[in-house]
């Protein structure tokens, strides 16, 4: 079993080997320099062929640092499912996917543009007449995605995905935020700016025979019970047990925390992975947050640090900036890799690889 | 991406794709007084840097904020925008029929 967490310093995606040749896609972020998705690359480096071996692809939320790329790789993984929040599953969302993507408004992309994509992808093969259904699968707390029962197995290994948010609660909050984008006739159009905090992204819970996996997205803490991880933990009829690995939530950020994660949904030594973030002004996660995730587990790593590198590029270009700003730097690195893998019929056991700009986070000053 | 009181945050991206993307707080003087209006969240512009050479030879540094003045949403492009959206959610069974599409049906 495998779990390949890759971040080059804005974005990510994590890719999980559930036995048996079965893989899950989780997010995508592309390569800087190729500007190709590193899910499909990373498959297609160690033999695995995408198109037949990847079972589901997850969109945990649409904002841009999640979906990067997510189009190639759906066009390439002709038999996986598309999973992506409850909270967007509806005619106004889709809407606003055709008002922004036909029209758009920079070079560089956005969510809504990766997404349309995907849609365009999803109705091509709707259209294919081969009977496959192409429609998405809706990701809601507490909800089965995808199943492999011991039978279907060669090696008898059972494996389930289920998602455990967004809440009823978090899901209709979503739709109205989704809402209020729809732009209004005669304003100027602008780019859509993604609505914060992300409370509807979609955690998930990944079993492999005797392996349990906690990915956290982004999912962020409020102080209504009904909503983020609270109503996760507190939920009767989430899947049970505890897992020995955690994709920590929305980059370590100190708003996506919720000790009682670590108490309740994780074993006592679990081993945790996450991405940094370089954007909008900030950098995750902080000083604050390094301490507060190595005060929690010994075994914590990032695919890269969240300080950048020193920005490349013309020299000439690059001193004429400095005389015209107040600060620039990159947001993209070089990609960082951390890989685990462990046997699925044990418990915990993970071996750690770091790749590229990984590193453990004892490493980082904090 | 965001504005303070005398400089805006934004995204840099290399339309040559030489260098990754950057993020910068640019001095709000680099922006004229034609374009300061257009300086909100979510605006496109296009910043050239470099040298140039004018008419005499005379090699000078250039550093040219300009932001782009996009056309504001018609009703035929929102209305073109719902109905692509409910052909494409019948197809892919994504969301209920909205409210609107049943009445005009």
């Amino acid at each position: 079993m495998e779990v390949s967490v890759f971040g080059p310093g804005y974005g990510e995606c994590i890719l999980i080997h559930a036995g048996d040749g079965d893989w899950i896609i989780v997010d995508s972020c592309i390569e800087v320099t190729t500007r190709e998705a590193v899910a499909v690359d990373y498959l297609c480096r160690i033999g695995v062929d995408p198109s037949r071996a990847v079972k589901l692809i997850v969109a945990t939320h649409w904002h841009d640092d999640h979906v990067r790329g997510m189009a190639a790789t759906v066009d390439v993984c002709h038999d996986a499912r598309f999973v992506c929040s409850d909270a967007l599953n509806t005619r106004e969302f889709l809407a606003l996917l055709k008002a922004f993507a036909s029209r758009p408004m920079a070079e560089n992309g956005s969510g809504l543009q990766e997404l349309d994509g995907v849609v365009r992808h999803l109705e091509t093969r709707a259209r294919d007449g081969s009977g496959r259904s192409c429609s998405p699968v809706w990701a809601a707390a507490d909800r089965p995605l995808w199943r492999r029962g011991a039978g279907e197995s060669s090696s008898g290994l059972q494996a389930d995905v289920h998602s455990l948010s967004p809440s009823d609660a978090s899901n209709l909050a979503a739709k109205l935020e989704l809402q209020s984008l729809w732009p209004a006739e005669r304003r100027p159009k602008r780019r859509v700016m993604g609505t914060t905090p992300n409370l509807a992204a979609v955690a998930l819970w990944i079993t492999a025979g005797r392996q349990k996996i906690l990915l956290g997205a982004d999912l962020e803490e409020t102080t209504n019970p009904h909503r983020g991880w609270t109503a996760i933990v507190d939920s009767p009829t989430r899947p049970p047990g505890v897992a020995t690995t955690f994709k920590v939530a929305h980059h370590g950020s100190a708003n996506a925390d919720q000790p009682r994660i670590w108490r309740e949904l994780l074993d006592g030594k679990p081993t945790a992975v996450l991405t940094p973030f370089r954007r909008s002004g900030r950098k995750l996660p902080t000083t604050a947050d390094i301490r507060r995730i190595r005060a929690r587990t010994s075994s914590a790593y990032i695919t890269a640090p969240p300080q950048p590198a020193r920005t490349r590029g013309s020299p000439t270009v690059q001193r004429m900036l400095r005389r015209s700003v107040r600060s620039v730097q990159p947001v993209d690195g070089p990609m960082g890799h951390v890989r685990l893998r462990a046997n699925a019929s044990e418990e915990g056991g993970w071996r750690v690889e770091l790749f590229g700009a990984a590193m453990s986070l004892r490493d980082l000053a904090a | 991406m965001g504005v303070e009181s005398d400089v805006f945050r934004a995204r840099l991206v290399d339309l040559d794709r030489r260098t990754p993307d950057e993020e910068a707080e640019i001095h709000l003087s680099e922006v004229s007084d034609e374009d300061r209006a257009l300086v909100e969240p979510g605006a496109i512009f296009y910043w050239s840097v470099g040298y140039y050479t004018d008419r005499t030879g005379q090699r000078m540094r250039r550093s040219l904020v300009r932001f782009r003045r996009l056309p504001a949403w018609t009703r035929r492009e929102l209305d073109d925008a719902r109905r692509e959206a409910e052909e494409t959610g019948r197809i892919l069974g994504w969301g209920s029929e909205s409210a609107n599409a049943a009445r005009t049906r």
